[in-house]
């Protein structure tokens, strides 16, 4: 995961933190091809980001073609994550908003 | 696309995002998002030579090696990592693990992470063997509690999201080098009968290599001389370029490794014994240094394969005695000698960025029997049909390069109405024909004796002519064969074209006549 901070993209990682108007970016991996569900479970519950079907490697997360970006309205821990079609977690990741 | 997400996406993808909260789209995308997702590299070098535990003492270069190895790896240069975090001197076991998180926690899948420790190692007895590294603040009596234990580490590693992990450990657990063991444990090590068992081998995850600096039983030394712990003296010099035998620009982790564990070997009299555990799957491959998107093309030749020789195996190349590494390309002369037998001696020429393996060739050159498959031509004549068949078996001794003796036997069949045939002793010279010399040359001769079943004719001064067409005997008479024996190999694959004449002798005399034999056939 990415991080816009002012302007430029920073990695992110589990326990990472963002402010509240920073938007987030995602690159999914799997291995082999799989479509793969992007959500969050976050102070408003679970919400889905994304469903998509992916090559065998690594692919950034869209949604109608175009990058999909995450904005947060609340603070507070937000843990997205990654399943198969099987609803496999295949990865997750916890931000702490501020 | 399920409702919900519709709904979602309906309700929060606005093509301006102020306000906007939850999936968005057509934001501005941010400076160097490409950059931010591209593979990293990235090193944790940790050197702790400060202890608080008078039992543990200090170590002289721990903290100096980490530096070394640090500056090695940011070197662009040389290691060309991204990123390197150091931490030296005096390091808790709480700094370690914080600093631990602290540079993985952003890693991403395509990354390398490296992490090298050098610092005091021991063990635990009590329950199995439990292997540590201490950090400043650990306790020879609290090691299990105060210890980094190598199996949490080992397993932290292998959780880190990178997919291609490297652990470096310039430690031991031997009492010795840089080891201290409590005196309940050391109690514990002498009642052993031998040495110390080994933990439970931790599971090498795919794509993750583990260098120790000494085996379990033995110690990983400092060096005045060399102002480091031994094994990453050689180590940084391999990062630094040595170790890159190819002269591509790059320098894979376990080539770092062979030369590291080469030199120590040497520097410590095999007193101290590195040791490594990988797995690599495929052609994956793993750099310590350089960028494999910059790999220039290789400049040098490769001599390998040391492996499949006796430990008392002494390789020369150009009159320098040397172990694997790196030859300009061009004509070599490759030079092994076993026990003061030379069982290779043959110039080869290399061309770079090839492997010269030094190992087949001396298998090749164990190989020499020879079993051939012949087919034979030459001009119709009254006394042997124009087409042969046959087998050939030679026997070529142990080649140390230059002529070989050929010894062999010979069968032939030749197709006409009636059976006929050759049986010979076979010798001759060849030079030099092995696997790293795919052509050969030289004479061969044959003696022996041509046979054929034939009409019984009446002899002269009887009644000439046949007895009787049914009539028939074995007939046998000396031969010989004269050939230029020309030979190509591939591996242990053998084609031969021998050019020659053969005699005979008949009733009336000798005769002579060309005969060309073409064969094919495997040296075992």
């Amino acid at each position: 995961m990415l991080v816009d901070r002012q302007g430029q993209a920073m990695r992110l990682g589990d326990g990472s933190w963002v402010h509240l108007d920073e938007p987030v970016y995602f690159r999914m991996c799997v291995v082999p091809a799989a479509t793969l569900t992007l959500s969050v479970d976050g102070p408003r519950g679970r919400e889905l980001l994304t469903e998509q079907a992916a090559p065998s490697g690594c692919v950034d997360a869209r949604l109608e073609g175009a990058l999909l970006a995450y904005t947060f309205d609340r603070p507070g821990p937000h843990r997205f994550v990654l399943l198969d079609e099987n609803t496999r977690e295949l990865d997750a990741l916890t931000l702490e908003v501020r | 696309m399920s409702p919900w997400l519709l709904a979602v996406g309906l309700s929060t993808a606005p093509t301006a995002w102020a306000g906007a909260r939850g999936v968005v789209t057509g934001l501005p995308t941010p400076d160097g998002l490409a950059e931010a997702y591209a593979p990293r590299r990235v090193a944790l070098v940790v050197g702790i030579d400060r202890y608080d535990d008078p039992a543990l003492g200090t170590l002289r270069f721990a903290a100096k090696d980490a530096h070394d190895v640090a500056r090695a790896l940011e070197d662009p240069t040389a290691g060309g990592f991204d990123v390197v975090s150091l931490l030296s001197s005096d390091v808790s076991r709480a700094a370690f693990w914080s600093a631990f998180e602290a540079v993985t926690r952003t890693l991403h899948r395509d990354d390398t992470f490296v992490v090298y420790i050098a610092a005091h190692g021991t063990l635990d007895l009590r329950d199995g063997t439990e292997l540590y590294v201490m950090g400043s603040d650990g306790r020879l009596d609290a090691v299990a509690h105060t210890g980094i234990a190598l199996e949490r580490l080992e397993d932290a590693l292998a959780a880190v999201p990178a997919r291609r992990r490297v652990l470096v450990l310039d430690a031991c657990h031997t009492g010795q080098g840089r080891s201290r063991v409590s005196p309940s444990d050391l109690v514990l090590m002498e009642a052993f009968r031998g040495p110390v068992p080994p933990p439970t081998a931790a599971r090498v995850s795919a794509a993750e290599v583990r260098l120790y600096s000494a085996h379990l039983n033995q110690p990983a030394l400092e060096d005045k001389q060399l102002q480091n712990g031994v094994y990453t003296h050689f180590f940084v010099e391999a990062i630094r370029g040595a170790a890159d035998l190819h002269g591509d620009g790059l320098v894979e982790v376990l080539e770092a490794h062979h030369w590291a564990r080469d030199r120590t070997l040497d520097y410590t009299g095999g007193t101290q014994v590195p040791w490594m555990e990988s797995k690599l799957v495929g052609r994956e491959a793993l750099y310590i240094a350089g960028d494999p998107a910059q790999r220039k093309a290789a400049e040098r030749a490769l001599v390998l394969g040391l492996e499949a020789l006796p430990a008392s195996a002494v390789i020369t190349v150009d009159g320098a005695v040397r172990g694997a590494g790196a030859v300009e390309p061009g004509k070599r002369m490759v030079q092994v000698e076993v026990d003061g037998q030379a069982i290779v001696d043959t110039s080869v020429r290399v061309t770079a960025g090839e492997h010269l393996d030094v190992g087949r060739i001396a298998r090749a050159r164990h190989r020499h029997l020879l079993a051939t498959l012949d087919a034979g031509v030459r001009p119709p004549s009254e006394w042997v049909a124009p087409v042969s068949a046959g087998l050939t078996g030679e026997w070529v001794p142990r080649d140390a390069g230059g002529v070989r003796p050929v010894l062999g036997l010979t069968a032939g069949y030749s197709v006409d109405d009636l059976p006929a045939g050759v049986l010979a002793m076979r010798t001759g010279m060849l030079w030099p024909m092995s696997a790293e010399a795919p052509l050969g040359v030289g004479p061969v001769a044959e003696v022996g004796l041509q046979w054929r079943v034939a009409p019984i004719y009446l002899p002269e001064g009887d009644d000439p002519g046949l007895l009787s067409a049914d009539e028939k005997e074995l007939q046998g008479a000396p031969s010989a064969r004269l050939a230029m024996s020309l030979r190509h190999n591939r591996g242990a694959l053998v084609w031969a074209a021998e050019p020659g004449a053969s005699t005979f002798r008949t009733d009336e005399g000798w005769a002579i006549m060309p005969e060309l034999r073409l064969s094919t056939g495997w040296l075992w």
